[in-house]
């Protein structure tokens, strides 16, 4: 089973054989899970939405092309799940607009709680990792995908199903959001990379 | 450009999506505009810190049994949640180019990389991988079926002179619409000025081709996804097939043959991943160089007039000291000793300092001439731990060579202008520019010396030049050189003489220029200051060019050191008004340090 390609792991789950469809899981759970757990930024969402992904995966896997390579039609439903569970969890909690998002508090990293244990780097990260996570999912889910598997704008706007200047311009707001939001963390950048 | 412009502009620049012409304009507007000087280097903070925290995790153990214990629950709810529209997910994964087969394969890659256990995904893998870079760039592959945790593969570049021979072979098809032309019908002393850089539509379509054709091999190696024998047939295969496409390419005695002919520029890289992360080490020092294990870094910070060592990891971390030194310079290869110019009465003079020992390596000569600061300078040290420098003493630009116990002899005997020193990689010779004036010209040309007292040879042709600047290839079979003036770019000699004018690139013209201790690449910097990375190997099979993102001022006066893994660099750039410099280690895109 391990030695068999994708494609041929797809026809074995497709005429009823689970253990393929597991190995498929295997074989990419690290790239689904790190999908959502950029996206998320919480272990379990991140469980929760990345079995959601296998699942949609497993459910529309008889609509696969098999003439085509497997993986990129893979994440491409995989990003879409996702899209769509963000959205509609954001529809749900009713969140606050974008424009409120443009004007949150810059983040400051916390330094009272712990000094011995303080980490400059570790802070930074979470600062970074929660700052994403708060971005709209609009922006967040073509930046997590720029820079997970470092895509193209152009395979980003296929999976996405939209243009290629739309990607552009939706990464460079979100990254405007961001750049606001850590603004003491990137101007602390100097010192954040030091640690003496 | 304007500021407006230019602040959208700088992110996708970041992202390595800009075209060569709209990055030409923005280095244009950039060189001229502080404020967006600012806004560069704060994007480059965000994008570093993005770049950094976005990583691929471990999901939980256990989480593919937990995903299969939940599917059937999750399929009844699921089936209802989502609207997705498959119908347009189908085609579209249909209109995906082949392209993207290439980047899973890539990503594949990685993960196979990373200890994967499944043969037939690595054997898979490898081969799609093979297929994607081109079969011709791969010299060798060998399996491991021994390895802990499954199956491991390497693969081993082919030497930078075949890839070089191939190089040249690949755009004289291209320019003739034939892809495989014999040896015999490249034209080998054609000279390349009169080819400007074509437009980045031009340069991306030409990539895109490669690419294809790399591809249609893929299909035609049959796929062979999990059917490969997890052995070293696997290797040989791969041998063979390189083998068979390089046909019209030299052997790998590369005296034999022809320098490659470059028909065009360098493909400009303007995919996503061939941008170049920049990060600005935290503090301001001198002599930084990477310590002798080649992963750390050494540097030295001003202390009370004295100047203290210390080492650290990249990003500051692990700061320890090494004790103080009396001055700044430059160090040894094994990087134990530090060398320096301090003036003794009134001359320069050459010290050597070890474990808190100075010695004055210069010789003293009763009654030679030369002022004060040409009494020793510009001095660099061999492999050999013996040391280069120019002296004035006897009336012209002469070379001396000292070694560490103070023997010095003076290799050359001309009146002409030497500078830009350079060892040959054993240390047994030296390259230099000469130069003169000749009707009000500056002209000059390359020449190398051996040590052994032969006469200086000419490597290159006597051109019109501002300078010259020269560096050995790492086997010492070629000489790269950076001209500046009317001939500008980068040129490739071989270092015996027979053979020259082969420009690989009409930019350049600065005065640094390195050859990669893999040999793969050469970074060098124009007559702007920008610096800019040849290399050699690269998704397309050919020549690609990448710029290292400006760093503002002084560039020109900027010093860089390759990692001896080739795949970073240390750039040293003086700051205004201060005897500091400023650090910035330049890391490569993983596309082209993957393998």
């Amino acid at each position: 089973m391990e030695k068999l390609a994708d494609e041929a792991l797809v026809n074995l789950t497709v005429n009823g054989d689970k253990n393929a469809f597991c190995e498929l899981i295997t074989r990419y759970e690290k790239q689904i899970y790190s999908l959502t757990y950029r996206l998320t930024n919480n272990p379990e969402d991140a469980q929760d939405l990345a079995q959601e992904v296998f699942s949609k995966i497993y459910q529309v896997l008889d609509k696969y092309d098999k003439g085509r390579p497997f993986f990129p039609w893979m994440y491409k439903v995989a990003s879409n799940v996702c899209y769509s569970r963000l959205r509609s969890q954001k529809a749900k909690a009713q969140e606050v607009s974008i424009d409120k998002v443009i004007e949150f508090a810059p983040l400051a990293p916390q330094r009272d709680t712990h000094p011995e244990e303080y980490s400059l780097a570790r802070e930074t990260q979470r600062l970074v990792q929660q700052a994403i996570a708060e971005l709209p999912e609009k922006y967040r889910v073509p930046l997590v995908l720029k820079y997970l598997e470092e895509l193209s704008y152009k395979r980003i706007s296929e999976i996405l199903d939209l243009p290629v200047t739309t990607i552009e311009t939706r990464l460079y707001r979100g990254k405007m959001l961001l750049q606001k939001r850590l603004s003491k963390v990137i101007e602390g950048g100097e010192r954040y990379e030091m640690s003496r | 450009m304007k500021c407006q412009d230019s602040r959208q502009v700088l992110y996708t620049y970041l992202d390595g999506e800009l075209s060569s012409y709209e990055e030409s304009a923005l280095y244009g507007h950039l060189a001229a505009c502080q404020s967006c000087q600012l806004d560069m280097d704060q994007a480059r903070n965000l994008h570093n810190l993005l770049d950094k925290t976005i990583k691929h995790v471990e999901p939980p153990p256990g989480f593919a049994k937990k995903v299969m214990a939940n599917l059937d629950k999750y399929q009844l709810s699921a089936a209802e949640d989502h609207v997705l529209d498959l119908g347009s997910s189908r085609s579209i994964a249909k209109e995906t180019d082949q392209k993207t087969a290439a980047q899973r394969t890539a990503g594949g890659f990685k993960m196979a990389l990373l200890k994967s256990r499944w043969v037939g995904i690595a054997a898979g893998i490898v081969f799609a991988f093979m297929s994607y870079v081109g079969f011709n760039q791969v010299a060798q592959i060998a399996f491991d079926p021994k390895a802990e945790n499954g199956i491991y593969f390497g693969i081993v570049p082919k030497d930078y002179h075949e890839l070089l021979a191939e190089n040249n072979v690949k755009q004289t098809g291209d320019a003739e619409g034939q892809p495989d032309v014999s040896k015999d019908n490249i034209p080998g002393s054609e000279n390349s000025f009169d080819v400007e850089n074509p437009v980045s539509d031009n340069t991306n379509q030409r990539m895109a081709d490669g690419r294809s054709d790399t591809l249609k091999e893929d299909s035609r190696s049959g796929g062979g996804q999990g059917q490969q024998p997890n052995s070293g047939s696997e290797g040989s295969s791969g041998k063979q097939a390189g083998q068979e496409n390089q046909h019209a390419a030299p052997g790998p005695n590369p005296e034999q043959d022809s320098l490659p002919f470059i028909t065009s520029e360098p493909i400009i890289a303007a995919n996503p991943t061939s941008t170049i992360t920049l990060n600005m080490f935290g503090l301001q020092v001198n002599s930084a160089a990477w310590s002798p294990n080649g992963q750390q870094l050494r540097y030295m910070i001003e202390d009370n007039g004295k100047f203290e060592l210390f080492e650290s990891q990249t990003d500051g971390q692990g700061q320890k000291s090494l004790g103080t030194y009396n001055a700044v310079g430059i160090w040894s290869p094994d990087k134990e000793k530090l060398l320096y110019s301090k003036v003794v009465d009134g001359k320069s003079t050459l010290w050597l300092e070890h474990k808190g020992e100075a010695i004055n390596l210069t010789p003293y000569e009763e009654g030679a001439k030369g002022d004060g600061a040409k009494w020793a300078y510009n001095p660099i040290w061999s492999s050999k731990n013996e040391i280069a420098y120019l002296t004035g003493r006897y009336g012209g630009t002469e070379i001396m060579v000292v070694d560490l116990q103070g023997n010095s002899r003076r290799i050359t005997n001309s009146s002409d202008a030497k500078s830009n020193l350079a060892w040959s990689p054993d240390g047994s010779e030296i390259a230099y520019y000469k130069s003169w004036e000749d009707k009000g010209a500056l002209k000059g040309e390359i020449a190398v010396v051996s040590l052994n007292g032969e006469k200086p040879r000419s490597v290159t042709p006597t051109i019109k030049a501002g300078n010259m600047v020269p560096t050995w290839s790492p086997d010492g079979k070629l000489l790269a050189v950076n001209v500046n003036g009317e001939e500008q770019g980068i040129w490739l000699a071989r270092s015996d003489g027979s053979d020259w004018e082969k420009r690989l690139t009409g930019k350049g013209g600065g005065k640094v220029l390195s050859w990669s201790p893999d040999g793969q690449k050469i970074a060098f910097n124009d007559a702007q200051g920008a610096f800019h990375i040849l290399i050699w190997r690269s998704a397309s099979g050919r020549l690609e060019l990448m710029q290292i993102p400006p760093m503002g001022s002084l560039m020109m006066e900027t010093t860089i050191e390759w990692s001896r893994d080739s795949r970073e660099l240390l750039l040293e750039q003086p700051v205004q008004g201060s005897t500091q410099k400023n650090l910035w280690i330049g890391s490569l895109p993983k596309t082209v340090t993957a393998y």
